[in-house]
């Protein structure tokens, strides 16, 4: 969209104004989820803005410790965001997060070396449950929901006999160290965060592999006729979301300095919430990271001012609950009008 | 039949309109039917037609406009409203459940019910056979689900359902797109009986200026949203309706054929079969456009499947270049240089990925061309996909809009713009000009003519006789999961074409 | 009698056999060898037992299964219930001691909050697995807030009433069988073949003027009315609250409607085939007991039923019709999708 030649009568301030908002016309026109990603960005810093106002906000820290926490919930929405863009759903988020850590602690305690050996198995472990997810919903046909849900029922019986009377070991001291360490007075987790939405982001929206991840969400079969293997993309996309899944395990155990059985349940719901918060269709095909990596700062931003307020618990699901309804109805509304 | 409880009703329409987004779909639309008549709608895809009668049967509340039926204004402010207004409407993209059976479809959305509440199958079950077997349609069982009746059989229990309402209104929307030809004279005979009967006034909306002048008595053309034309009779010069449905003449949509190509085939098919596809031969030279008719379901889809590896052949086998070829799946034919454009055929929106960019969708099949180590070079990509747009005649803003954005048209057009960036040899275009309107119609038959002079092999399937004339250096004819021999330049008319996709029997109605 | 197994060898033969036999014969196996593995299996107290242990399970996947067959999914059930049950065992003394008013109440603030949800799915088109989580957010939190611990009490009268026994059979199988046989009313009535049309084919169900959101509110509403039943008989059978959340009972609820055959594309199914599913899975549980398994295996046997339950019929024919349905269509139809055009 061009905006004509300038003539050096033109160059006052208002033309570039006039200028700018063309510009800025074309760019949320050209990247359409623009909109939506700024806004949850916006009341994200609303909600603190309106802490603060209240009281319940009064220290710089508390964001800082909101968005520590929000890394971890972004990580695992991000593999629920590749998964519901390729059209699926993930259930097996909880038990995959835990058995991560669980695998993780354990060989890191058998084993020597710093953990390494702990930490790039439990990744792999997770990784291969991808693959099996994969393989159900793209070879035996079987819906997302039924095949992950399945994952991680089977999961929770492997848990629950492997742990059986044996204490949950504990983190490698260096996970441990790098988790709680920081960079002046930004956590190390966050620089962790902010890398890992950069490099997510790059990887959905620069490489094939997520063109790809776009495309079968849109429509399997106009993929299909335009030589896309299908079926391999579904697969590769299970086993980077169970790879997420596992890293926020592996991340959680060195912050929370060990592993427990229940570790992982608390994320399922909110993966779901901040990926459909941040602008991603929960039909597929279309979002992005970024997006979602509003919906997660958000929804733990509610959970966390409101954890730091004298309301209960109790109090504080119903207003996530409330909060999640009249966010998804406006998004809803924006779709259809817009 | 019993007698009908009022008279037929006149049906006046004025000021119609309705708008999604920036789109016109109805922009003033008027329309005037007679008592009792049968009444043509016509129009060319887009022109308004569905919009108008999804607003007359209720689905779709217009921004203006007034209807009356009867003298008496009607609220149609939902299906119900529509219903007690006494419309009935038999859908395009019919109105059927397919898990629950044809009585229980049919019966809803009132279905009978005993003292207590309850709904009684029984009832309702011989209610529907009663319908069917009224209407002339008793072959279909009223327990069969839905789902597993054929497309004609669907289309027929559709419209008997409409039939069944009694109504004062009765709306037929391109009711004869599924059906076969036997249907076709079981639809004619029963709108005749319907006219005898004189209770109702029939809307029947189509494209088909051949049944339209074989069934209605009057007619209204619309173009653009609004009526373009009208005539009391069904009896006008073919010329003067197309002007009115086209707004130009017929001859300057297609453009000039090449000289038939000789030499030897590019793409060669040696008694193929492939499911429903019994058995199919075919030689396609460099820079022809081989056509292929067919009525529909009689394998021709398959065909275009099978020779892009997109469905298993069974039997036969393909050669390309001379060279025995077996392509297992879609990425083998791309790979040797063939490309397709494949529109679901219940749904024509289908063909692209929508809410992905004009970009993204052309440069889908060739992305890794585009790529290092999968990392996308965005630039290279954007030069080739703006390059492929000029081509295409489309405005270069499609480059980043998501394709659902832009119009039926423009979408079809970069659905076949992804083989331009892939420099495919082979074109499979299948049906292609569905739900086009008619500018971009002629846009795309140049475009292909140009792929051919420039040494493109085509294979073109249509459900338009026309385009097959016009555009194709030879045709063949699918019937019952066979293709027929080629047939020349010379002597692709319609008779030749209709008589080969009837079997050999030519029904003495049909006009040439 | 005789026209119903007509119909039944109708359908089979046809090739679209009900939804249910899979179910049945899973349950006449496990039958069969619950009966062979425990110690008096049939015995009245092991009847009440397991009827006790699947009146829960079973009346909350009656309820899941309406739901279900409109084409959407509940994940509210177990905050429903954990609410619920909070709520009779803080409550019920405000009410006066009347235990039918309470019930009522009950089960009518159960079919309230479905009411709600409803409005949210057909009313505000919201998808109902934001709907339903955000319902379930809200629940859980009000059930803490009404109990922040387990704890309470209730009356031995109610927890008698409707955990002990009716004469000769296990109240809880009582309550199965009249909440089976309100479903077998439910889905007679005109809502049924609403309910059936709109998770068929919603568009169409509206183009023939099925009043599509009235249906969605109802089927919610219904579901809803279920969960409080099943919240009734919970809080008789555990004589006390728990405002903690049951994942397990979630991931059961889904396999027992699985197992009972509805398919989660919607239009299709039944409730009571659900019950069998519930049945199913709290015999396969007891068989497990008995025969040694620890007790952890048994989500891993479960998963793997579920799984294989859901494979021959997913692999089978209609792949076509999961692609209607959000989120559970087996993304690659086209691979599939074979010759069909």
């Amino acid at each position: 969209m061009e905006v004509g030649g300038a003539h050096p009568a033109d160059v006052t301030a208002s033309a570039t104004f006039t200028k700018l908002v063309a510009r800025w016309r074309e760019a949320l026109s050209r990247y359409p989820n623009l909109r939506a990603v700024l806004t949850v960005w916006l009341v994200f810093l609303a909600v603190f803005a309106l802490g603060a106002a209240l009281g319940w906000v009064t220290h710089l820290s508390q964001v800082e410790t909101a968005l520590v926490l929000a890394v971890f919930a972004l990580v695992v929405a991000f593999g629920q965001n590749v998964v519901i863009l390729s059209g699926g759903i993930d259930l097996s988020v909880p038990l995959t997060i835990t058995s991560a850590g669980i695998f993780m602690t354990e060989l890191a305690s058998s084993s020597g070396s710093h953990g390494i050996l702990g930490i790039v198995g439990a990744l792999a472990f997770a990784t291969a449950i991808g693959v099996w997810n994969g393989v159900w919903v793209a070879y035996l046909k079987v819906s997302p929901l039924i095949a992950t849900l399945g994952t991680n029922i089977i999961l929770t019986g492997v848990v629950l006999a492997y742990s059986q009377g044996k204490p949950i070991g504990s983190a490698p001291q260096p996970l441990i160290d790098f988790m709680t360490g920081s960079v002046g007075p930004f956590s190390n987790v966050l620089f962790m965060g902010i890398i890992f939405t950069i490099v997510a982001t790059l990887l959905l929206l620069r490489t094939t592999f997520g063109r790809r991840i776009y495309a079968i969400g849109n429509s399997p079969d106009v993929s299909y006729l335009s030589g896309i293997r299908t079926r391999g993309v579904t697969i590769a996309v299970y086993a980077l979301a169970s790879f997420s899944y596992g890293l926020a395990g592996v991340m959680l155990s060195g912050w929370n300095r060990n592993a427990s059985p229940l570790m992982g349940d608390p994320f399922l719901f909110p993966s779901i919430a901040a990926v459909v918060l941040g602008g991603t269709s929960i039909l597929g095909g279309r979002g992005n990271v970024v997006g979602t990596a509003g919906g997660a700062a958000l929804f733990t931003a509610i959970g966390t001012i409101l954890a730091a307020t004298t309301l209960p618990p109790s109090t504080r699901d119903i207003i996530i609950g409330v909060v999640l309804i009249v966010a998804v109805v406006m998004i809803q509304r924006e779709r259809v009008t817009g | 039949m019993s007698a009908p409880l009022t008279s037929a009703p006149d049906v006046r329409i004025r000021g119609l309109r309705k708008a999604y987004g920036s789109t016109h779909a109805l922009d003033g639309a008027d329309l005037d039917a007679q008592a009792g008549a049968v009444h043509a709608v016509i129009g060319e895809n887009g022109a308004g037609k569905s919009t108008l009668v999804k607003v007359l049967a209720g689905l779709v509340v217009p921004d203006e406009g007034t209807a009356e039926i009867g003298g008496a204004a009607v609220d149609l402010g939902s299906p119900h409203h529509a219903q007690q207004a006494g419309v009935a409407t038999a859908f395009q993209e019919l109105s059927l459940a397919p898990d629950l059976t044809v009585a229980e479809n049919l019966s809803l959305p009132s279905p009978p019910r005993n003292r207590f509440g309850i709904v009684s199958g029984r009832a309702s079950r011989s209610a529907t056979r009663e319908a069917l077997e009224r209407w002339e349609a008793g072959h279909i069982d009223p327990l069969a689900r839905v789902g597993g009746l054929s497309l004609s059989a669907k289309q027929q229990v559709e419209i008997v359902g409409a039939l069944a309402q009694e109504p004062r209104l009765l709306i037929l929307d391109e009711p004869t797109a599924a059906l076969g030809r036997t249907e076709v004279e079981w639809l004619f005979r029963q709108v005749g009986r319907l006219r005898a009967s004189g209770g109702c006034t029939v809307l029947f909306v189509s494209h088909r200026l051949s049944e339209v002048r074989e069934l209605c008595d009057s007619m209204t053309v619309m173009r653009n949203g609004r009526r373009a034309g009208s005539s009391d009779s069904s009896h006008i010069d073919e010329e003067r309706i197309i002007n009115m449905m086209i707004g130009e003449s017929l001859a300057q949509v297609f453009p000039e054929r090449s000289p038939e190509p000789t030499g030897s085939p590019v793409l060669t098919a040696r008694q193929i079969a492939s499911g429903r596809l019994e058995s199919a031969s075919l030689e396609l030279r460099k820079g022809e456009i081989l056509g292929i008719a067919g009525l529909q379901d009689h394998g021709q889809r398959q065909l275009f499947r099978a020779l892009f590896g997109a469905d298993r052949v069974d039997s036969g086998h393909i050669e390309l270049d001379g060279r025995a070829v077996r392509f297992r799946s879609p990425r083998s034919a791309i790979r040797a240089g063939i490309g397709i454009s494949l529109v679901p055929e219940e749904r024509a929106t289908e063909g692209a990925l929508p809410t992905m960019s004009g970009r993204a969708n052309l440069t889908l099949p060739t992305l890794d061309r585009f790529a290092r180590f999968g990392w996308i070079n965005r630039r290279r990509e954007e030069a080739a996909a703006l390059e492929a747009l000029r081509a295409l005649d489309i405005a270069e803003r499609a480059l980043w809009e998501p394709v659902e954005a832009l119009s039926g048209g423009n979408q079809q057009k970069i659905i076949i713009g992804k083989w331009l960036i892939a420099e495919a040899r082979v074109m499979l275009l299948y049906d292609p000009t569905r739900g086009v309107d008619i500018r971009t119609k002629s846009e795309i038959y140049r475009l292909i003519a140009e792929l051919a002079a420039g040494g493109t092999s085509v294979l073109l399937y249509s459900t338009d006789l026309d385009e097959i004339i016009n555009l194709c250096h030879r045709a063949q004819v699918c019937y019952r999961g066979a293709l027929g021999a080629p047939i020349g330049a010379e002597n692709l008319t319609n008779q030749a074409l209709l008589t080969e996709m009837l079997g050999g029997q030519l029904p003495k109605e049909v006009a040439a | 009698m005789t026209p119903l197994v007509k119909g039944v060898a109708a359908r089979v033969r046809g090739g679209n056999p009900p939804a249910i036999l899979g179910s049945l014969v899973v349950l006449a196996v496990l039958l069969l060898l619950y009966g062979s593995v425990k110690e008096e299996a049939f015995s009245n107290f092991t009847l009440q037992e397991v009827a006790t242990a699947t009146a829960t399970l079973a009346i909350l996947a009656v309820g899941q299964t309406v739901v279900v067959i409109s084409g959407g999914f509940d994940f509210s059930p177990v905050a429903v219930l954990a609410f619920l049950n909070v709520f009779l065992v803080t409550q019920a003394e405000h009410l006066g001691g009347s235990y039918v008013l309470t019930a009522i109440v009950v089960v009518a603030i159960g079919a309230a909050i479905g009411a709600i949800n409803g409005i949210l799915v057909g009313f505000l088109r919201i998808q109902s697995i934001i709907a339903t989580i955000s319902m379930f957010f809200v629940l859980s939190g009000g059930a803490l807030a009404l109990l922040d611990q387990p704890g309470g009490s209730v009356p031995t009268n109610f927890s008698l009433a409707l955990s002990g026994e009716w004469g000769p059979i296990p109240a809880s199988a009582g309550v199965i069988a009249i909440v089976g046989l309100l479903w077998i009313l439910l889905k007679n009535l005109r809502f049924g073949r609403h309910l059936y049309a709109v998770g068929s084919n919603a568009a169409a169900a509206f183009a023939r003027g099925v009043p599509v959101r009235g249906t969605l509110v109802a089927t919610y509403a219904f579901a809803g009315l279920f969960y409080g039943v099943a919240a009734l008989n919970y809080t008789a059978a555990t004589a006390s609250g728990d405002p903690r959340i049951n994942f397990v009972l979630l991931v059961q609820l889904f396999a027992a409607v699985v197992i009972g055959g509805t398919a989660f594309g919607g239009g299709r199914g039944g409730a009571i085939g659900s019950i069998v599913g519930a049945l199913c899975l709290i015999l396969l549980e007891s068989i497990l007991f008995s025969v040694g398994v620890a007790s952890y295996y048994t989500p891993i046997v479960f998963g793997a039923v579920l799984l294989a339950v859901v494979l021959p019929s997913a692999i089978g024919s209609d792949a076509n019709r999961f692609a209607r349905r959000i989120l559970v269509r087996p993304r690659h139809t086209a691979a599939s999708a074979g010759g069909e055009g």
